[in-house]
C-alpha cells in the first residue's frame, strides 16, 4: 500500500498526522517517526489488556459471528509454495537431574560451581 | 547452489548468527554476502575472513540506520541483479522483517527459525521447531529462491581465516524512505540474549526474599517489585562474573519486575546458550520453549517438583537468595586469574 511499516512497537505517540514510536530491537529501543497512515505491529510492552466488563462478557456471548467463504468475499487462495514433508517428535533430552545437596548454601555453591566448570562449557 | 546471505549488524557490529549463516551457505556452494549500512569496511573485511566469496555492499549515509522500506528495496536490487538459489537471514528483528519483505517481493514462501537443513535434489529441506519445540517439522518451499531465516547458535560459526579477501561490488541505496530514525535508547541493558554464551534467568521467585525490607510507604505490589528488582541486580552480578546476560521468565515480566526485552520463552527470546542458569523459574512450557536447546541447564528452585528439574543437568532445591550470592562468590574464586 506504500505505507510505512513499523514493527515490534512498544510505545506510540501521535502528533497531528505523524507517529513517533519506539521499536523493541535486540540492542534496545529504536525511536522512529513516520507519517500516517502506517502499519504497526506491537510487542507486549505496549500495555495490559483491560479486563472485559460483566456486561461486555454477556453481550459477547450472544453475538453471532458470521463465517464467510473465500468465494463470498471474492478472493481465491493462492497455491501454497511451502510444504510440510515430515513431522517428528523433538529429540528427547537424555538428562537425569543430579541434585546437589549437603551443607550450607556456601558449600552447595562450591560443589555446584565445580560441577558447572567441569562441564567445560563456560 | 548460489547463496545470498544478509549480514545483519547494528552500527557495524555484526550479529554472530550472520557468520553462522555464511557457514551454512558454504556447505551449499558459492556465498555472496550482502551488507547494507554505512562505514562497512571492517564488516566487509570480516565477511571475507568468515568465508564469503563475494560481497555486495550498499554504503550510503541514508542507510546508517536500519529502516525496513529502504533496506528491503536495497535487498530487492541485490537478488534481482544476481542469480540466487537460496536467501539466508539470521533470525533477528531485522532479518525476519527483511526475509518477509523479500518473500512478498518474490511472491514466494518463507521458512523461518530453521535449526537444521539438508540439500535434496537442488532443493533445501529444512527443520524447524513448532508447537513450542515439542515437534520438529521438515518443510520445503517449491519456488526459487528459497528464503530461510536461521535460528542463532543452531549452526556452528565458521573459523575466521585472517587476511582472506575477495571481490566487492558496490550497490546503490534503495529509495522510497517513509520513516525517520530519531535515535536509540539502550536503557534496558539487555545484552543481546540470543548471542549470549551464558544466561542467568530469574522468575517469579526473585521477589520471594523475606530478608529484604522494602522502603516504607510502598504498598504490597510495589514492595514485591522492589524486592524482585534487587534480586535481578544479584543475578546481574552472577552473570557478570560468568560473562553472560540476564534473562527472565514470562511470569517475572508480567509481574513488572523486568522489561519484556529480557523475556525468554515462546513469546520472548529463543535462546540456546552453552549454560543456562534458571533461578526461581518453575519451568512452564512457554518458558521451556525458549531455552530447551541450551547445552547445560542448571536450576535452583525451592519446589523440588518444579518441572524445570526435568530438563536440568544439575539442580539445587533451596533459597536462591542465599544460593546466588554464594554461587557468585564461588565462581569469582575459581574464574579469577
Amino acid at each position: 500500500m506504500g505505507w510505512a511499516a513499523l514493527t515490534l512497537v512498544s510505545v506510540i505517540k501521535v502528533d497531528g498526522g505523524s507517529l513517533r514510536v519506539e521499536r523493541a530491537i535486540e540492542e534496545g529501543r529504536q525511536i522512529v517517526t513516520a507519517k500516517m497512515p502506517a502499519v504497526i505491529s506491537l510487542v507486549k510492552d505496549i500495555g495490559e489488556p483491560r479486563y472485559p466488563s460483566f456486561m461486555g462478557i454477556r453481550r459477547a456471548s450472544k453475538v453471532e459471528i458470521p463465517i464467510w467463504s473465500l468465494a463470498q468475499i471474492g478472493v481465491s487462495a493462492p497455491a501454497a509454495v511451502v510444504e510440510t514433508v515430515a513431522l517428528a517428535d523433538a529429540p528427547v533430552r537424555e538428562v537425569v537431574c543430579e541434585m546437589v545437596t549437603g551443607g550450607n548454601p556456601q558449600e552447595i555453591a562450591e560443589k555446584l560451581a565445580d560441577k558447572i566448570i567441569g562441564e567445560k562449557l563456560l | 547452489m548460489n547463496t545470498l546471505v544478509y549480514i545483519d549488524h547494528f552500527k557495524g557490529e555484526v550479529v554472530p548468527a550472520s557468520w553462522e549463516a555464511v557457514g551454512v551457505g558454504k556447505t551449499l556452494g558459492k556465498v555472496t554476502g550482502l551488507a547494507i549500512g554505512s562505514n562497512l569496511e571492517n564488516l566487509t573485511r570480516s565477511a571475507f575472513e568468515y568465508g564469503v566469496d563475494e560481497m555486495l555492499v550498499a554504503e550510503d549515509p541514508a542507510l546508517t540506520d536500519y529502516r525496513a522500506e529502504l533496506f528491503a528495496s536495497t535487498l530487492k536490487m541485490a537478488f534481482t541483479s544476481h542469480n540466487v538459489d537460496v536467501l539466508l537471514f539470521p533470525t533477528t528483528s531485522r532479518g525476519r522483517e527483511l526475509a518477509a519483505m523479500a518473500a512478498i517481493d518474490l511472491n514466494t514462501g518463507l521458512l523461518v527459525d530453521v535449526v537444521a537443513l539438508e540439500a535434496n535434489a537442488e532443493k533445501l529441506v529444512v527443520t524447524r521447531p513448532i508447537y513450542s519445540g515439542k515437534v520438529m517439522a521438515k518443510v520445503t518451499s517449491s519456488v526459487k529462491p528459497q528464503i530461510i531465516t536461521l535460528r542463532g547458535r543452531a549452526f556452528p560459526k565458521p573459523v575466521a581465516q585472517p587476511g582472506k579477501s575477495g571481490t566487492v561490488t558496490k550497490m546503490p541505496a534503495g529509495t522510497g524512505a517513509l520513516t525517520v530514525v530519531e535515535g536509540y535508547s539502550t536503557a534496558e541493558g539487555a545484552a543481546s540474549l540470543t548471542d549470549a554464551n551464558v544466561i542467568v534467568s530469574g522468575g517469579r521467585g526473585m521477589a520471594e526474599n523475606s530478608a529484604l525490607q522494602a522502603p516504607a510507604g510502598m504498598d504490597a505490589k510495589q514492595s514485591e517489585v522492589w524486592r524482585a528488582k534487587a534480586g535481578f541486580v544479584m543475578l546481574k552480578e552472577l552473570a557478570d562474573v560468568l560473562g553472560g546476560a540476564v534473562g527472565a521468565s514470562r511470569a517475572a515480566v508480567d509481574a513488572g519486575y523486568v522489561p519484556y526485552a529480557m523475556q525468554v520463552g515462546q513469546t520472548g527470546k529463543l535462546v540456546s546458550p552453552n549454560v543456562y542458569l534458571a533461578m526461581g523459574i518453575s519451568g512452564a512450557i512457554q518458558h521451556l520453549a525458549g531455552m530447551r536447546s541450551s547445552k547445560l541447564i542448571v536450576a535452583i528452585n525451592k519446589d523440588p517438583d518444579a518441572p524445570i528439574f526435568k530438563l536440568a543437568r544439575y539442580g539445587v532445591v533451596g533459597d536462591l537468595h542465599q544460593m546466588v550470592p554464594a554461587l557468585t562468590a564461588a565462581f569469582k574464586k575459581r574464574l579469577a586469574k
